[in-house]
């Protein structure tokens, strides 16, 4: 039974490893195919496609008997029907591990691995891969703008309750540099302007203009939230 | 098939990497885009966008240095709101790109434009230049020259 609602992808042609991890992952909720050969992943990647149900985190073996796994990490990287990819060799080597990586797995995993840790990392990685990795999610470019600019005003906020206190001056001028580069990609150019020009009058007066200028952000920010 | 390339921008404001991140994939659909608020860095991409200011450090330099030892071929750019001497001769000794102002809209596009000369010289077939060349080096030193000088006549204006 699939409790998690997340489907994940074992292409891995020694059988004690792919039993092991897919009776571990199932235990844990997930729900798992198993393929033994390139051919056979293939074969499910042409089922799921059929059935617009998409792979959340697949973990292809490097060596397999009908090719390199990396082949089959590019067309999964390039396709939409796995959202994360992790590489699995017994090849642990930096080399090894950046071609790996290069043919587009998110993460390279060495054997003799721990089991226990990669259930965990990939529970982790399937329930945080939207901080982490801005690419198809099945949101619209537009959905994403939106829900980003949302975030943002509620950093916004946050940021003015934050300056309502005592900060330290380096954290207060790395907040400056931020909000310089940030609020003009949001379209608050008058913050970002604001802030670069507080930067600058902070960095030539020192701490002793931290308050007020806390204050001034804090005023502005306020407006440019009730203008927009 | 053509050989997925990857972008990673690493910048210790989620919201700006966020908001970068959409746009770069919005330009360029066929890279995929990662972003990271950390300071130490993970291999495998073939274009580094790196925030000089990390919580009020100033690492970009060192990250660029970094980048230089684990992918010797990638592009390297810079984002930063100032450019000392120390850090220009730096990033012209790791054959960095340039450098831009994260707050500017010109700098953005001017990296853009960067990105996409890159692409499409990775697009096309035959032996790559690498970044290690030497008329790359070059170009990164007038570019960066420039960028520089460009830098001191703002300022200038603005002290005047």
């Amino acid at each position: 039974m699939c409790k998690t609602g997340k489907h994940i992808l074992i292409v891995e042609d020694t059988k004690t490893v792919s039993m092991l991890l897919s009776a571990t992952l199932q235990r844990e909720g997930f729900r798992v195919d198993v393929a033994d050969s390139i051919e056979a992943a293939r074969q499910l990647l042409a089922r799921k496609e059929k059935s617009q149900i998409k792979y959340d985190l697949a973990l292809v073996d490097i060596s397999l008997p009908d090719g390199n796994g990396s082949d089959l990490l590019e067309e999964l990287a390039t396709s939409t029907w796995c959202n994360i990819r992790y590489a699995v060799s017994a090849d642990s080597s930096r080399r090894a591990e950046r071609q790996a990586l290069a043919a587009g797995a998110d993460k390279f995993i060495a054997k003799p691995f721990d089991l226990k840790e990669l259930i965990r990392r990939i529970s982790e990685e399937v329930g945080l891969r939207k901080i982490v990795r801005h690419s198809e999610q099945g949101e619209s470019w537009a959905e994403e703008k939106a829900r980003l600019a949302s975030g943002y005003r509620d950093h916004l906020l946050f940021v003015v309750h934050e300056l309502k206190n005592p900060m330290q001056f380096k954290a207060l001028k790395s907040r400056l540099h931020q909000l310089r580069g940030s609020a003009m990609l949001y379209g608050f150019r008058q913050i970002s302007v604001l802030a670069s020009e507080l930067s600058e009058r902070l960095t030539e007066q020192g701490p002793s203009l931290a308050e007020d200028v806390r204050a001034v952000l804090c005023q502005e920010i306020r407006i440019a939230l009730s203008q927009k | 098939m053509n050989k997925l390339r990857k972008l990673i921008i690493m910048d210790d404001d989620p919201h700006y990497s966020g908001m970068l991140a959409l746009q770069l994939r919005m330009q360029f659909p066929e890279l995929m885009v990662s972003s990271y608020n950390k300071a130490d860095l993970p291999g495998g991409y073939d274009i580094y966008v790196l925030d000089n200011d990390f919580f009020g450090e100033k690492c970009g330099a060192k990250l660029a240095e970094d980048v230089r030892k684990i992918a010797p071929e990638s592009l390297v750019l810079v984002l930063s709101g100032t450019l000392e001497f120390s850090l220009l001769k730096r990033l012209v000794n790791c054959h960095a790109a340039g450098v831009f102002d994260k707050s500017n809209e010109d700098d953005l596009e001017q990296m853009s434009a960067l990105i996409e000369q890159f692409l499409v010289r990775l697009s096309q077939p035959g032996p790559q230049p690498t970044s290690k060349s030497l008329s790359n080096t070059l170009t990164g030193i007038r570019d960066l020259m420039s960028e520089w000088n460009r830098r001191l006549a703002y300022e200038e204006k603005k002290v005047s």
